[in-house]
């Protein structure tokens, strides 16, 4: 090996030394030591002494309340992704229409949820829906929809359907985005041919969009149902878990551990809590991921080229 | 190369402006910066050093917004007295407190003085050796002047060392009713309608709504968290069943938990009753408790419940509009609000500090100068009687509020008295107990979401007896001496002072 | 039966105008409500402008409530944050895309699967390190929590980018004698300014509109806040206070909306690339 390679490859590591660094510190570290201090009972403060193996774990899956807050996760991961997919893609497929002046404004807006701060969205949305007064409520009774003003986030399942409603909204844009890539990589040449065969728009989106975009969708899919596992922002400005627990989160239950109000915390049963749900999310993503290659999308991504 | 000054151009602006607006961000964030930098009460720009003394800045954290004039005012007059001193003080909001001294114990980052919360006991902080005693603070004739039962073991006094530094009354705070003059004359009532019962309330409701044609609620009470509806409810359950501590849900008689005592119960019920029939104000669900008071101070309900301190926080310039009243009991039987003797608004020393002879000289400041205004301005009764007995309540409704409220408290049985070891069972049992409280349970109700509400609190009490218990058989495998029989007294009167 | 090819544009625009408007609404109505009074407020129904504009909400926020401390940590805290990723990033891109690694198998296969650990549970053992860094309750101590992550979206971008640079450049660079650094610091990097911006943006989003990390790690310190943590504090304290808050969450909601308008073209196409990732 010559000089110059060698020195090359010195560079080269050196190079990824500080995401290394990075990683190691403040990624893999911490993955490690929170499986230790789930073996213990300890609340953070003062020594690491008190060990008591898997009960903590034990504890978790025996909670209620633990499989109330996976319950909500599951059920907002699932109407989200339920109701995001089809309406982004229709949208995805209007803002594709060459002819449709305008596109790039309607893009930028439907897409500023997105970019917004989700812990503030939450807070003036709380304004907006939370309130016998409030805008939501006037609206729907001016329009005649309503007769009385409906406790929106009192209500559980209310609450819940807001808490959706909400994340869709939020994550629309994004999706979006996902999809109008997925199109515009689509090659041309089919779909000209399809167009000198005189077929009509939505069978062309039948018959060719659909399928040729499956890989794509798929992915979009494991994207979008782990984007609905972590919501703590939204969920703590605009609910608080609430009422009752009705929207509680899986990262909110875990934060009332490790902070929690009611006196020292508990880091070694959060910790736990927070393995179990890092596992779940785990088996989720191989259970969709197996999906993604399943529909070929292995074979997508070669096509496409790795990383756009 | 066209693109990419186009680019640039914008982003420099923006980056241009950000900086400005953060530059002429007023003075005080500068002060703030400088201050901040240590945190550990180092040397600050002050008005002038005194006689050759370096200055010096003392970090204090509390929790209690409702006296935040009254310190304010207190600390710019420690500070013409003391003019090397400078005293900063920070209000935390109640939420937040613990997880902030918890964060600042683990970092080793305590202020000078801070706050005692219920949820980390005395004991606990000085096991973690982060709080210093404050014996020379007050000679023994000071200590004499407080309140009987001030100095308490677990609360202001450890073993032999007095760590905390009452800065209220320690029989505080009393749930009160309070009612808007206005709405109740609109609604065509009078003073002497105000309900003593809970059938009367529920009738005066219906009444209210009736009359106003639905536009003024009869009574509003936001339920959100930080709420103190359970806090009113357990006070009411006294009446019904008093062995039943109004501050914990603790039978001091059978040394059990018991959050479904009857009179709980029959509260949770009374409320569920008023919001089923659209007697309670909607909102109330939806708010918390300074929301749901602004209601009744609005006129748009005619009552709500609160705290003995609501009274000083009314509007000043409308006080003549409202009143106190004591609230209203199953049928019209006394209540009581339950007094162990712990100090609950006090202060202690971090360990941690630099400057402790400072930190005295303003607790001492304090208690010459806080004490009269805190009376004066009807925000709390002081520690000391003598103070309370000299000084005029300029607020006649928290004059009226406090009177309820010393009418209301006391004394009764306190484990830590008959065993000290009782307190290691306290800070076993920390962070342990359901997260799930009463309050919830109130929520859960209101909102439909619980059927069975006595099922609930059922569990509610065995859970918190399981967690109890364990931690005493934790307590005594560690070698400690406690048990069970420690927390009954059956020799108890309620209604009677404690006295063993 | 086909649309009339004239109709179809008005059509659409007929559909998607209201529809973007009522999509927009809540931010159209927080601005507005923040130039109300309280008591306006309250009463407002579903009027939209207020009788005349109360700009000292603003000032009340800025100076009382302290959004100007929140303003200031949150620039310094996203600002700092991007340039250290960005650092990172391309330096671990090029060494990717165009470095001599032996292993480089394994090292992408392991990225890949870091991608799938969340990082929640986590915040516990960060907490402890950054603790024991003495960096606890510190600006600094945020931006270091900030820029922690794998960042494997930026890295791939950049490694692509890199990698599909024409050899003919480097090898001009090394007969000009430039070493490894130097052919990226003259040669490699002035030209990646697409990706720097798009991975720039993109991290700029995301630690501004951060909430969960700075809650946890400025809970001991409010002064050093970011907007979205105070937000929530000003939203808990003061309840009562409904237009100061408005005027708070445009305070902090305007600066990003105003970078994501200005460089939405690329942030959009870092998107697109990562799905294509």
């Amino acid at each position: 090996m010559s000089i110059r390679r060698k020195r090359k490859i010195a560079w080269s590591y050196l190079f990824l030394a500080p995401q290394f660094v990075l990683l190691v510190a403040f990624t893999i570290y911490p993955i490690l030591m929170s499986y230790v201090y789930s073996l213990y009972d300890w609340s953070g403060i003062g020594p690491l002494d008190d060990f008591v193996g898997l009960s903590n774990f034990r504890a978790v899956l025996e909670d209620s309340s633990f499989w109330n807050a996976f319950r909500n996760n599951m059920i907002y991961m699932f109407f989200l992704t339920v109701l995001s997919l089809p309406t982004t893609f229709v949208a995805a497929l209007i803002l594709n229409l060459k002819f449709l002046r305008g596109r790039t404004a309607y893009r930028t807006l439907l897409f500023l949820p997105v970019v917004t701060t989700a812990a503030i969205i939450g807070i003036v949305l709380k304004f907006i829906f939370g309130n016998d007064n409030a805008l939501f409520n006037n609206v729907l009774i001016s329009l005649g929809i309503l007769k009385e003003p409906v406790g929106w986030l009192a209500d559980p399942t209310k609450a819940m359907i807001v808490l959706i409603a909400v994340g869709v909204w939020k994550l629309f844009g994004m999706i979006m985005i996902y999809w109008l890539a997925g199109l515009q990589s689509l090659p041309s040449e089919v779909f000209d041919a399809a167009k000198m065969d005189g077929a009509g728009y939505l069978a062309t989106v039948r018959y060719l969009t659909i399928p040729l975009l499956l890989p794509v969708a798929t992915v979009i899919l494991l994207l979008t149902a782990l984007n609905g596992m972590h919501v703590f922002d939204m969920v703590t400005t605009l609910t608080g878990g609430g009422p009752y627990f009705a929207t509680d989160m899986v990262d909110l239950y875990i934060y009332r551990y490790v902070f929690a109000s009611g006196g020292f915390p508990q880091m070694g049963y959060a910790s736990a809590a927070g393995i179990i749900f890092g596992l779940s999310i785990f088996a989720l993503s191989v259970l969709l991921g197996g999906l993604v290659r399943v529909s070929g999308g292995k074979k997508a991504r070669a096509e496409a080229g790795l990383g756009g | 190369m066209n693109r990419n000054k186009f680019i640039l151009l914008p982003l420099l602006l923006a980056l241009a402006l950000t900086i400005a607006l953060s530059g002429c961000s007023g003075s005080d964030s500068n002060a703030n910066k400088n201050g901040n930098a240590s945190g550990k009460g180092e040397a600050a720009a002050t008005t002038g050093a005194d006689s050759g003394k370096d200055p010096v800045t003392l970090e204090v954290w509390g929790r209690w917004e409702e006296m935040t004039s009254q310190i304010n005012e207190t600390i710019s007059e420690f500070q013409q007295q003391y003019p090397y001193i400078t005293v900063k003080y920070a209000t935390v909001p109640a939420a937040q407190y613990v997880a902030q001294v918890q964060a600042a114990i683990s970092g080793n980052t305590l202020p000078d003085l801070f706050g005692y919360n219920p949820a980390i006991s005395t004991t606990q902080l000085s096991n973690l050796g982060v709080i210093q005693p404050i014996n020379d603070v007050l000679t023994e004739e000071e200590k004499a002047e407080y309140y009987k039962g001030t100095w308490s073991q677990g609360y202001t006094v450890v073993n032999e060392d007095t760590y905390a530094f009452p800065l209220f009354n320690p029989m505080r705070p009393s749930m009160v009713m309070y009612y808007n003059k206005a709405a109740l004359k609109e609604a065509g009532l009078t003073e002497a309608d105000i309900p003593k019962t809970w059938d009367g309330l529920y009738e005066f409701s219906k009444k209210v709504k009736e009359n106003t044609g639905g536009k003024i609620y009869g009574l509003v009470v936001g339920i959100k968290p930080q709420s103190f509806l359970s806090g009113v409810i357990m006070q009411m359950a006294t009446a019904v069943k008093p062995e039943v501590s109004p501050a914990d849900s603790f039978n001091y008689k059978t040394g059990k938990y018991e959050f479904n005592s009857p009179g709980i119960v029959q509260g949770l019920e009374l409320f569920k009753k008023l919001q089923d029939e659209k007697l309670l104000h909607p909102n109330s669900l939806l708010m918390s408790y300074r929301e749901g008071t602004s209601m009744m101070e609005a006129g748009q309900a005619v009552l709500t419940m609160d705290g003995s301190f609501l009274g000083s926080q009314l509007n000043k310039d409308k006080l003549d509009n409202y009143g106190a009243a004591p609230l209203p009991t199953l049928d019209g039987k006394p209540q009581y609000a339950a007094f162990q003797g712990e100090s609950r608004v006090s202060l202690y020393v971090a360990k941690s500090t630099k400057h402790f002879e400072e930190a005295k000289l303003f607790l001492q400041f304090l208690k010459e100068h806080l004490y009269p205004k805190l009376v004066r301005d009807g925000i709390e009764y002081s520690p000391i009687p003598a103070v309370n007995e000299a000084t005029k309540v300029e607020n006649p409704i928290a004059e009226q509020a406090l009177k309820i409220q010393s009418e209301t408290f006391k004394l009764i049985p306190r484990p830590f008295e008959r065993n000290q070891e009782t307190l290691k069972v306290v800070v076993e049992t920390s962070g342990k107990m359901p997260k799930q409280t009463l309050s919830d349970v109130i929520e859960g109700y209101l909102t439909g979401q619980i059927q069975d509400v006595n099922q609930v609190l059922t569990q509610l009490t065995e859970e918190s007896n399981k967690v109890f218990e364990s931690a005493i058989e934790k307590v005594r495998s560690e070698g400690g001496n406690v048990s069970p029989s420690d927390y009954a007294f059956e020799d108890w009167q309620p209604f009677t002072p404690y006295n063993p | 039966m086909r649309l009339r090819k004239k109709a179809r544009q008005p059509l659409l625009h007929l559909l998607l105008i209201p529809f973007c408007l009522v999509w927009s609404y809540p931010f159209v109505w927080m601005l507005f409500s923040s130039l109300k009074t309280n008591v306006e407020y309250v009463g407002a129904g579903l009027r939209l402008l207020p009788e005349s504009f109360q700009w000292e909400n603003y000032s009340r926020a800025w100076t009382v409530a302290r959004f100007s401390d929140y303003f200031q940590n949150s620039v310094v805290i996203t600002v700092s944050s991007v340039l250290i990723v960005l650092v990172v990033s391309a330096l671990a891109g090029y060494s990717l895309g165009r470095g001599e690694l032996p292993g480089k198998r394994w090292i992408l296969l392991g990225m890949a699967a870091l991608m799938f650990i969340p990082k929640g549970y986590t915040i516990i053992p960060v907490f402890q390190v950054i603790k024991h860094l003495g960096l606890l309750n510190t600006i600094p101590g945020v931006i270091l929590a900030e820029s922690s992550g794998a960042h494997v979206i930026f890295i791939l971008l950049f490694m692509a980018f890199y990698r599909d640079l024409p050899k003919e450049l480097e090898e001009a660079a090394e007969i000009d004698g430039a070493g490894f650094i130097r052919t990226f610091g003259q040669v490699m990097l002035p030209l990646s300014k697409p990706v720097l911006t798009t991975a720039g943006i993109m991290q700029f989003i995301f630690t501004w509109n951060s909430f969960f990390v700075p809650l946890v790690f400025t809970l001991n310190k409010p002064e050093l806040r970011t907007l979205a943590v105070g937000m929530y504090s000003f939203a808990g304290e003061n309840s009562v206070d409904y237009t100061g808050m408005a005027a708070g969450a445009a305070i902090a909601l305007v600066p990003v909306v105003c970078v994501f308008v200005l460089f939405q073209r690329y942030f959009v196409d870092g998107i697109a690339g990562s799905v294509k990732g």
